[in-house]
This record gives C-alpha cells, sequence and structure tokens, in this order.
C-alpha cells in the first residue's frame, strides 16, 4: 500500500512537466506582447526593448522553457509580470478562498445528493423519484451564473439575508456554496442513483433479506458500500475541477479565489501566473485523484488486493 | 398411525409477475407439504416455477413486478401471510434458510465472510457482537474451513467453499427449514458430492427439513425422500422416491427420465422431450404439457387436468389417470 501510494506520487513529475510543457507553448502562441502590456501603450520602444530582454522574452521558447523548469526545480514559480510579486505568495493568498468554497460546496453536494439518489433508487418511479429526478435535470442545466444571480436578488437585495460577495465570515459562504453544489448535486444523485438501482438487483442482496436483515439495513449496509464506487469517482472528478477555480461563481460573489486570478492572468498575458496555477491545479487534481483511488481500497477488498 | 407432521404446507398458490410482455403466471396452484425432518425434491426445468415457489415461501417475491395473487403457506399452523413484515424478518434466516443457486454472486463482496456469517446469528440470538464471531468460526469449522479464515473477503474463496460459506450462513440459526435452490448446480461435479455430503450430514445432525430444488434426478435419488415435479407452475407428480422412480406416471416425468443418458444402453438413442417451456405470458389452454405430449388427445387441450390419486403418496395431473376421459399411455400404464 505505501509502496503503491509513494509509485502514485512519482508519477506526479511527468504529469508536471506535460502540463507546463503544453501551457508554456500554448501561451508562447498566443498573441500579444508582454512587454508592451506591463509598461502601457505610452512607453518608449527602447523601454519595451529593454524589459524584453531583462525578462528574456528575445530567447527562443524552448530555452525560456528550459529556464523556467531550473527555476521550478528550486521550488520558485516565478515572479508575475503584472504585480512584480512571487507567483508563489499570489496563490498562497487566494488557494485558501477557493479550498474553502470547493470544500463546502462539495460537502452540501454529497450531504444532499447520496441521500435523494438512495430514495429514487429504493422508491423507482415514484413519485418521489420523478421529482428528484426532474430535479436533478434542471440542476444539471442551469448555469452557475444564473443562478447565482438569481440567488443573489433573492436574498440578498430583496430578503436581505446574506451578503451578496466577499469572503467575511460564514454567512458570505451559504449563496456561492449553494450555486456551486446544485450543479454538482446533479450529477451525484443520478451517479447514485444509477449505482444503487444495479446493487439491489444483485443476488447478495437476496441473501441479505433472507437471512431476515431489515429493509433500512439492507440498503445502508449492504448495498450502499457496494454503490459506493461510482459515486466516489463521480465525487473526486467535480471535486477536482472545482478546486481548478470555479471562475463564473467565484466572479458572480466577487470570491477572492484562483478562478477569477487565473482569468486575469490570462487576460494579461502573465505567464508566470498562469503556469504557477495550472502546476498547483494538476497537483491539486493528481492528490484528489489518489485519494479518490485510495478510497476504492477502503471500500472495496477486491480492489485493495490489487495495490501492491 | 400418529398424525403426520407438516413443517410447511403449501396449499393453491398462484404468482404471477406483471411486466412489459404480459402477465406471467409463473405459478398456477402448487400445492406442497414437507414433513418434518424429510426432504421434498422439487424438480423441473428452467422457468417452472421453482425459485419463485421457493422465494414466496419467504416472502421475497420482488412486489412489484411479482404478486402472489392466491394461496396460504402455512409455516408451523400460522399462515405466513397473516403475518407483518417485522414478523417476516423474525422467520427469515431462523426458521426458514435459503441456500442460492450462485455462490459466486451470493456472498456481499464487500463484507468479511465471518461478519456475514455474524450477522445472521447477531439477528437472530441473543449474542453479542464477539460472541457471534466466535460461533460464525465454529461454524466455519463445521463446514470444513478453518475459522481463522472468517477474516477474509468471499473473493478470497474458491466456488466450492463460498458455497460452503452459504451453507454455513443457512444452518447457523437452526431452521426447521432449510430451502436448497440448486446449491450444487454452479460447482465442479467433484465438489458437488463433498456439498451434498455435507449438506446431508448438517440436516441430519440438526433434524432440520428441506426443500431441494434441482433439475439433477441424480441429486433426487441421492439425498430426497419425496419428489415433486414441476411444469409451468403446476405440480404435475408427487410421489415418494420409490413413486417417482420406478412407477414413474405423468409423460413429462417419463421425458425427464427418457432425456437422461444410460451407461448400460449406450447404443440406445436419447429421447429428448420435444419442444420447449411454454412462453409463460401465453399458457396453452387445457393441459400446459400438451403441446410437448406424445399421447396428446383431442380433450387434453380443453380440459385441466386434476391431481389423482394413484396411492397414499402417489399423486398424478394427467388426463390419463382420470375416469372417461380416453386418453391412454399407450397400454404402458393401467
Amino acid at each position: 500500500m505505501h509502496k503503491y501510494v509513494i509509485k502514485r506520487l512519482l508519477m506526479l513529475i511527468p504529469v508536471i512537466v506535460g502540463v507546463s510543457f503544453l501551457v508554456f507553448f500554448i501561451m508562447s502562441l498566443a498573441p500579444g506582447d508582454t512587454a508592451r502590456m506591463i509598461l502601457g501603450d505610452d512607453a518608449p520602444i527602447e523601454a519595451v526593448e529593454a524589459l524584453r530582454e531583462e525578462l528574456g522574452l528575445n530567447d527562443p521558447v524552448l530555452v525560456r522553457y528550459a529556464h523556467y523548469m531550473l527555476d521550478l526545480l528550486h521550488g520558485d514559480l516565478g515572479t508575475s509580470y503584472k504585480s512584480n510579486r512571487p507567483v508563489f505568495s499570489e496563490i498562497a493568498a487566494r488557494f485558501p478562498a477557493t479550498f474553502r468554497l470547493s470544500f463546502w460546496g462539495m460537502l452540501f453536494a454529497v450531504a444532499l445528493s447520496i441521500p435523494i439518489g438512495i430514495i429514487s433508487a429504493t422508491r423507482q418511479y415514484s413519485i418521489a423519484d420523478s421529482i428528484s429526478m426532474v430535479l436533478a435535470l434542471l440542476g444539471v442545466a442551469t448555469p452557475n451564473f444564473w443562478l447565482g444571480l438569481m440567488l443573489i436578488i433573492a436574498f440578498s437585495l430583496n430578503l436581505r439575508w446574506f451578503p451578496s460577495g466577499g469572503a467575511e465570515g460564514w454567512k458570505s459562504l451559504v449563496l456561492p456554496v449553494i450555486t456551486l453544489g446544485t450543479g454538482c448535486m446533479a450529477n451525484i444523485t443520478r451517479t447514485t442513483r444509477s449505482s444503487m438501482l444495479e446493487v439491489i438487483r444483485q443476488d447478495y442482496i437476496r441473501t441479505a433479506k433472507a437471512k431476515g436483515v431489515s429493509h433500512s439495513k439492507v440498503i445502508n449496509k449492504h448495498a450502499l458500500k457496494n454503490a459506493l464506487i461510482p459515486v466516489v469517482t463521480v465525487i473526486g472528478l467535480q471535486f477536482g475541477a472545482l478546486l481548478g477555480g470555479a471562475v463564473l461563481t467565484e466572479a458572480v460573489f466577487a470570491w477572492p479565489g484562483l478562478g477569477t486570478y487565473l482569468v486575469n492572468s490570462i487576460k494579461a498575458k502573465d505567464t508566470p501566473a498562469v503556469l504557477g496555477c495550472v502546476i498547483i491545479f494538476s497537483i491539486c487534481f493528481s492528490i484528489v485523484n489518489l485519494g479518490v483511488d485510495l478510497l476504492y481500497a477502503y471500500i472495496d477488498p477486491r480492489i485493495k488486493s490489487k495495490y501492491k | 398411525m400418529a398424525e403426520k407432521q407438516y413443517c410447511i404446507d403449501i396449499k393453491d398458490l398462484a404468482v404471477k409477475f406483471t411486466t412489459m410482455d404480459g402477465v406471467v403466471h409463473a405459478i398456477n396452484g402448487v400445492d406442497l407439504k414437507i414433513e418434518k425432518g424429510k426432504t421434498l425434491g422439487l424438480v423441473g426445468e428452467t422457468g417452472a416455477g421453482k425459485t419463485t415457489t421457493a422465494l414466496s415461501i419467504l416472502r421475497l417475491i420482488p412486489n412489484p413486478p411479482g404478486e402472489i395473487t392466491s394461496g396460504t403457506i402455512v409455516l408451523e399452523e400460522k399462515n405466513i401471510f397473516e403475518y407483518t413484515e417485522k414478523e417476516m424478518e423474525a422467520i427469515r434466516g431462523k426458521q426458514v434458510s435459503m441456500i442460492f443457486q450462485d455462490p459466486m454472486t451470493s456472498l456481499n463482496p464487500v463484507m468479511t465472510v465471518g461478519d456475514q456469517i455474524a450477522e445472521v446469528i447477531q439477528l437472530h440470538e441473543n449474542v453479542d457482537a464477539k460472541g457471534a464471531l466466535e460461533k460464525a468460526k465454529e461454524m466455519l469449522e463445521m463446514v470444513g474451513i478453518p475459522g481463522n479464515r472468517a477474516g477474509e473477503y468471499p473473493h478470497q474463496f474458491s466456488g466450492g467453499m463460498k458455497q460452503r460459506v452459504i451453507i454455513a450462513m443457512a444452518l447457523v440459526c437452526n431452521p426447521h427449514l432449510l430451502i436448497a435452490d440448486e446449491p450444487t448446480t454452479a460447482l465442479d461435479v467433484t465438489i458437488q458430492a463433498q456439498v451434498l455430503d455435507l449438506m446431508q450430514k448438517l440436516k441430519e445432525k440438526y433434524g432440520t427439513s428441506m426443500l431441494m430444488i434441482t433439475h439433477d434426478l441424480g441429486i433426487v435419488a441421492e439425498v430426497c425422500d419425496e419428489v415433486s415435479i414441476m411444469y409451468a407452475g403446476r405440480i404435475v407428480e408427487h410421489g415418494t422416491l420409490e413413486d417417482i422412480f420406478n412407477r414413474t406416471s405423468h409423460p413429462y416425468t417419463e421425458g425427464l427420465f427418457g432425456s437422461l443418458p444410460n451407461i448400460e444402453k449406450r447404443e440406445e438413442e436419447l429421447k429428448p422431450i420435444p419442444g420447449l417451456m411454454p412462453d409463460p405470458t401465453n399458457l396453452p389452454a387445457g393441459c400446459p404439457f400438451h403441446p410437448r405430449c406424445v399421447y396428446c388427445q383431442e380433450i387434453c387441450k380443453s380440459r385441466v387436468p386434476a391431481q389423482t390419486h394413484l396411492s397414499d403418496t402417489h399423486t398424478v395431473a394427467c388426463l390419463a389417470y382420470e375416469e372417461g376421459t380416453g386418453v391412454s399411455l399407450g397400454g404402458k400404464h393401467s
């Protein structure tokens, strides 16, 4: 098991190299002159030339990439072109806000969607099932920014229960968490339902019933654990994606997270900032995925026996 | 002679399933009785309604789509359809337990086998978790599995061992009735014999009555006291082992024996029953076996045969044995 974890962590290295290489190239292909953007349209051409030379922008792409990777080996994510501050501290200042929003958004989604999925599956084709499936469909189909705006109109402007933006105190979390959670909830509900439906038709569920196990215990003890694998997969994928910054939700609620930072950096052609964000995202995503795989092993002993 | 004591008495049981393709009449008026301590073999082709009969006894017919439309099942002098669901849970695994056909899929893959056996004990007996696990280990030893393997998961066991685990699970609370639904069909022949032997021994030890569902007449000859032959949701012939094997009366039973190869007479051709089981959504009128019966007469196509008593122990549902029907089985029987 330890060996497996170490192996998986080592696999982060090629992931980071690949991801950074791709992003570095795409950024270098994008139109616009970074030095000109930093200095502004009125700056004399000599100053722009000088800055370009200073930042090493005149070097070939591969040379620049090599320089970047050498710095990265020393744990240096570079300096933001725009703010002139280290990218690492910029990210470190924003990551906790993003993590907080993703974590509570996910928790909200999981806490509601798993019970709803179970009820839907155990009462297939009942009214409760139809209602939750329609809601799930609406949840997937509703754009985040629209839902966020509607919530702001209802609960901030009219009822004045929650602030419309910012990240001060738990109250400011409520609306963004609901906005973010709704989309994920819909997916998790549907996955729970279909996975449960498959499991409750299995022979071992019949065996459990024949032993005299009560209905609720058959569902919550025997069926749920077997149905969790696909559910955990979906939760992991969505949590990983959320950690990459929920750009629209952050924008609507003026949430000081990574999503907004990344979009602004891309607009400013701030290559070190963009690369820094992308590398942090890929590390987060890989770690969440590793967490999911370890959860598989905890849930299903057959998978555990394969992790050597 | 003292009144016979019955462990279970099923009368006129009928079960139907409502599906997209129509109503499936899975069981149409089945009568079954098992004397205390005896083994009844329930024999028939796939789809004859054997498993549905068994699940009815535990009231585990999935509803919807299944529905028990008539009949009584008297277990220890009380009709089980009068029990609440809660009372039924107390009966399952304790008074009546069941061994399923496929050991590969019948155990929960994410629970240790020890926990799965201990669960039944804790449900029905007044013991704590630790005591239950101890008893589970003893039971594993009894079916020939070392007790220290209780902490392992089903995927670490072979098919035969899984079936032993299931047998241990079914017998650990000393049920009065054990339903074995083709318990050896999915196993290798050598393992089959071991498992049957084990079941026989445990059954004798605990004085359990048994309903042995099978399509294997060899197993019937080995373990059963009485036999019921089932066809299209009806019992077509019932009798003691001798009645069925030596005084075969129903053309369908005869067909079943004709389908068995005989090592003594290898030159003799097998005589398989022509045709297939009728479509259960559209059962033929009259005797359900008439489209496949070599002795079929006009009257068989319209009149449903009643149960005719050939002796105290032997009944058959065939018009050839009813007075004045004019149906004859070619002088073979009188």
